[in-house]
């Protein structure tokens, strides 16, 4: 297992990226409290030595966006009804970026949300976000283009590639 | 459009509980396996994997041990049989007849070289009286080899002649090896191998004889009867019929088994 001051730093650097995947696959924050644990415990017990930081970033979003999926798939998810859902607890969200975020999820599929969280704001190549969601490179630009045009019509106005 | 989706997404953070119960959850995680370490720690790990390792050698010994490499079986009138390993130790007994069960309870034989238990078994067969004169002793050896076959023969003969002898000169003593089907086919009969052999041959000059008409009878006894039946007798099998002209004192014998080890005095 990893050093205590092995996860304080990876909380430090990582923990709000972890958090925003999380914001756009669940609502609940039992689920929310749920992954991010189960993300940093599966960083904290793997040992092997990360090539760079951005090999560690991009593990993390991988295991981070996986365990969300894990979470929507599982029956108790899906079957069990929580007081909190609908209700984005622990989040402070200023007024003029409600309509941004509220356009992002509802996007349609999830994934989608995942190209646009990772290329707008990560700033990763459709190539970078292939290999971290061990996708086909066609497949990202297709999802990219598929979720900008689904964002146009949601907020209006251009959304350009890089 | 680019810009205001990075600045939405730059509002979002995770708060101090989340990151706090995250820590916690680690930390209380990190102690739970450092104690199941520490439950397994490395000298109960290494005795684990010695205990694993005298398990395998106790179980590859108990099998080397108790897998049974010959069969010397013993027929005066008692008739009984030992079952060795390949240590020449004695792992199983069996009585064809209720006098070798008697002398199997008499005498404990398990664990005992063959050499002793032959020895323990000849002690109990004489006392009880059954080494008279004129005693036949019959020795067959069935063995997982030629060469250990041998060996038991030779030794047996040589062994049993040093103790029975001086104890009664004019008893016979015979020694043969015998191959696994006639011990098996005798088995099968409940007699053993030499008394089986005995009453095939006389079988051979007697339509009428049966294995179960002479099982009981001893291998002196059928064998007179079958040389009656050679020399055209027809007299019943009396076991105090008159002297066996095969079985003279002091002569060596031969009956057709192809058996390579008979000693007399």
């Amino acid at each position: 297992m990893r050093s205590e001051a092995d996860i304080n730093r990876a909380l430090q650097m990582y923990a709000d990226t972890v958090r925003r995947i999380c914001f756009m696959h669940l609502n609940n924050r039992s689920d929310v409290e749920d992954v991010f644990q189960e993300v940093f415990l599966k960083y904290a017990l793997h040992v092997a030595p990360f090539e760079s930081d951005a090999h560690e970033r991009a593990w993390l979003i991988r295991v981070a966006i996986n365990a969300c999926k894990d979470v929507l798939k599982s029956f108790w998810r899906r079957k069990v009804f929580s007081l909190e859902e609908t209700n984005i607890t622990g989040l402070t969200i200023p007024e003029e970026c409600t309509d941004v975020l509220d356009a992002v999820l509802r996007l349609v599929p999830p994934k989608y949300r995942d190209v646009i969280y990772l290329h707008y704001y990560e700033g990763y190549s459709a190539v970078e976000i292939a290999a971290i969601l061990r996708q086909k490179e066609n497949t990202i630009y297709t999802w990219l283009d598929r979720a900008r045009k689904q964002l146009k019509t949601l907020l209006g106005g251009e959304l350009g590639g890089r | 459009m680019e810009d205001k989706i990075r600045a939405a997404f730059a509002e979002l953070h995770a708060d101090e509980a989340l990151i706090d119960d995250t820590l916690a959850y680690l930390r209380k995680e990190a102690k739970k396996r450092q104690n199941g370490s520490k439950k397994f720690s490395l000298p109960m790990r290494l005795g684990a994997v010695a205990a694993m390792i005298l398990l395998i050698v106790g179980l590859f010994s108990y099998n080397l041990y108790f897998t049974a490499v010959a069969h010397v079986s013993i027929d005066v009138n008692p008739s009984v049989e030992l079952t060795l390993n390949r240590f020449d130790k004695v792992i199983d007994t069996y009585a064809f007849n209720e006098d070798g069960t008697n002398i199997l309870n008499e005498a404990g034989l398990r664990g005992k070289t063959y050499s002793e238990a032959a020895a323990l078994l000849l002690m109990a067969i004489e006392a009880n009286g059954y080494i008279v004169e004129d005693t036949l002793i019959s020795v067959t050896v069935q063995a997982t080899s030629n060469e250990r076959e041998q060996t038991l023969c030779e030794s047996l003969l040589q062994f049993i002649s040093e103790k029975i002898l001086p104890v009664q000169a004019s008893a016979e003593i015979e020694v043969f090896p015998v191959t696994a089907e006639v011990w098996s086919n005798a088995h099968g009969c409940h007699v053993s191998p030499a008394r089986f052999l005995e009453i095939q041959e006389l079988m051979d000059v007697d339509d009428t004889a049966t294995i179960e008409d002479y099982a009981d009878t001893s291998i002196r006894q059928i064998r007179r009867r079958t040389q009656e039946c050679r020399d055209g007798h027809t007299e019943s099998n009396d076991s105090n019929s008159e002297s066996d002209p095969q079985n003279e004192q002091g002569h060596w014998q031969g009956n057709g088994h192809g058996h390579g080890y008979r000693g007399g005095h």
